[in-house]
């Protein structure tokens, strides 16, 4: 069991603050670190993962600091977010690699169990040029989890996988959890974050704006009121059809568009197609005007 | 010295279309030393040295020196070897190797071949250019490497740094001489080639030796120490 610890961490570069004052411990269970991009996500997990000092406070690895200091690697894996991969070579050459690097006793059975955990026995021996992007990501997952680590980082796991591919890499990443394992992982996405991990730590603008229970988090995400601009086959009739619904706060016809304030994002959401349905008009466009991550933070920030 | 990274470096290095890059100027090398023969083939200084030892020597130093581990560095494979309890000296190590061995094979071999084309007969002649070349290939790998850890734009400072320091100061002010890596490679050529060879060295070889492998130390562990501080790219995210 390790614990990964931020103590009143800092960085900035130049006169710009990427990470302000930040302090988390983050221990055995899937953590998901959430907020909108340009955030200081990477930042952090690159602090964790040592290959950025911090500015101020310290980062350590059960106890021990992280930057340079590449023995900590024994105990930690780490999946960067860039692409970039050894295209030249096969995927089970580079989780092999990655196995003797390690000084595995027995690198080709660790690279195949590995291979197998993350579902790419069947590719193994292409190269990994010939890759999609998904089993690039699956093979770089594969390459960080050789040696069995106790902490694993991951910079935006998710990114070009398809869904299946996704749901397997949460049910991975649960595993690991469930065995004990520290697994920290970076997101932009809500629902990646809601699915995975019980505790989530919110970043905004540098700062730590959230932190804990995923639930109490997301309600306070929810509750609030929201914008939607909707394009239907008809917005006259779905207007006043709205009106009538028990989420509706407001309608308004703006020229060929309707913008609704709904009073509950989750419930407004859930009830709107089958309103349309209903009616028998076609949804063609539904937007949340304010729902880009930034507002949505931006609100708990506040709050 | 790791096995792993060495194979891994072998196949980027000789993989990539470097590969033809690397071999265009050897290439000249030999075309030029077949028409050295085919005409007047006396003047040495002009193809073993100032093509040979001038040109082609740190240009292919340079190209091999910042690819085995600046190119990783900058597209982002790196990190997967740095993710690893490896200690950074023995992946500078293993760099440095791969990289001097595949810099002498692409210079001091061709160097050796031209001397043999244009000038049949003075094989010491030949193989005293070849070894100083090969000398010279470590120290600018030794000196590149490190260049490649210490700033992304190595090619570009080192091709200043090739054709400003190397080409002209070098060349002209004997006092530079002394820290001069082409001066090596010329004392060394200078040493082994017989008396009557008129090899132009301006450092005599108690001078080169100890300097180069000054060179050599400093430049490794410079390139150690900045490996061993390797951040990922600053921008915030």
């Amino acid at each position: 069991m390790s614990v990964l610890e931020l103590s009143a961490v800092s960085r900035w570069y130049g006169n710009v603050v990427a990470v302000n004052d930040i302090t988390m411990t983050i221990g055995p269970g899937v953590t998901g670190l959430l907020g909108p991009n340009g955030a200081g996500k990477s930042t952090l997990l690159h602090m964790m993962a040592g290959f950025l000092p911090p500015s101020n406070g310290t980062v350590t690895i059960d106890g021990e600091p992280t930057w340079r200091r590449p023995a900590m690697y024994d105990v930690v894996g780490l999946v960067p977010e860039r692409e970039a991969a050894y295209t030249f070579l096969t995927g089970r050459e580079f989780v092999e690699a990655s196995a003797k690097l390690h000084r595995l006793a027995n690198p080709q059975h660790a690279a195949q169990h590995a291979l197998e955990t993350v579902e790419l026995t069947d590719a193994a021996d292409r190269k990994i040029g010939t890759y999609s992007k998904g089993m690039r990501q699956r093979a770089k997952v594969a390459s960080a989890l050789v040696h069995d680590p106790q902490v694993l980082l991951l910079d935006e796991p998710f990114n070009g996988m398809d869904p299946r591919q996704r749901l397997h890499m949460m049910d991975l990443l649960k595993n690991l959890a469930d065995a004990g394992r520290t697994v920290l992982f970076s997101s932009h996405i809500l629902e990646e974050v809601e699915q995975l991990s019980d505790v989530v730590q919110v970043v905004v603008s540098g700062r730590l704006a959230a932190s804990g229970d995923f639930r109490e988090i997301r309600r306070l995400m929810t509750d609030r009121p929201h914008v939607f601009t909707i394009r239907s086959t008809d917005d006259r009739a779905l207007a006043s059809a709205l009106m009538g619904a028990q989420h509706t706060a407001g309608v308004a016809i703006e020229g060929s568009v309707l913008r609704v304030h709904a009073a509950d994002f989750g419930s407004f959401t859930r009830a709107l197609a089958g309103l349309a349905r209903e009616h028998n008009i076609g949804l063609r466009e539904v937007i949340p005007a304010d729902e880009s991550l930034e507002s949505v933070f931006s609100y708990l920030v506040r709050r | 010295m790791n096995p792993v990274i060495a194979r891994i470096t072998y196949r980027a290095l000789l993989g990539r279309r470097r590969v033809f890059l690397l071999a265009l100027l050897p290439i000249v090398l030999l075309l030029l030393a077949a028409a050295f023969r085919a005409g007047n083939g006396n003047a040495t200084e002009n193809l073993l040295d100032h093509f040979g030892v001038t040109a082609l020597l740190p240009l292919v130093a340079l190209i091999v020196g910042t690819g085995v581990l600046g190119a990783e560095l900058e597209d982002g494979t790196a990190i997967y070897l740095l993710a690893t309890p490896t200690p950074r000296s023995v992946i500078v190590t293993t760099k440095f190797v791969v990289a001097s061995v595949v810099t002498v094979v692409f210079t001091a071999v061709p160097e050796f071949l031209a001397g043999i084309i244009a000038f049949p007969g003075r094989t010491r002649l030949s193989l005293a250019y070849a070894a100083g070349t090969a000398v010279g290939a470590v120290v600018y790998v030794a000196i590149f490497l490190a260049l490649s850890v210490a700033t992304r734009r190595a090619m570009a400072v080192g091709l200043i740094y090739v054709l400003v320091w190397e080409g002209l100061l070098a060349s002209f002010v004997s006092g530079i001489g002394v820290l001069s890596v082409q001066q090596y490679s010329l004392s060394i050529a200078h040493a082994l080639a017989h008396a009557g060879d008129e090899i132009p060295a301006n450092v005599s070889l108690p001078v080169a030796i100890p300097m180069l492998l000054v060179v050599i130390v400093v430049a490794s562990r410079l390139a150690v120490d900045r490996l061993s501080g390797y951040r990922i790219s600053g921008e915030p995210g």
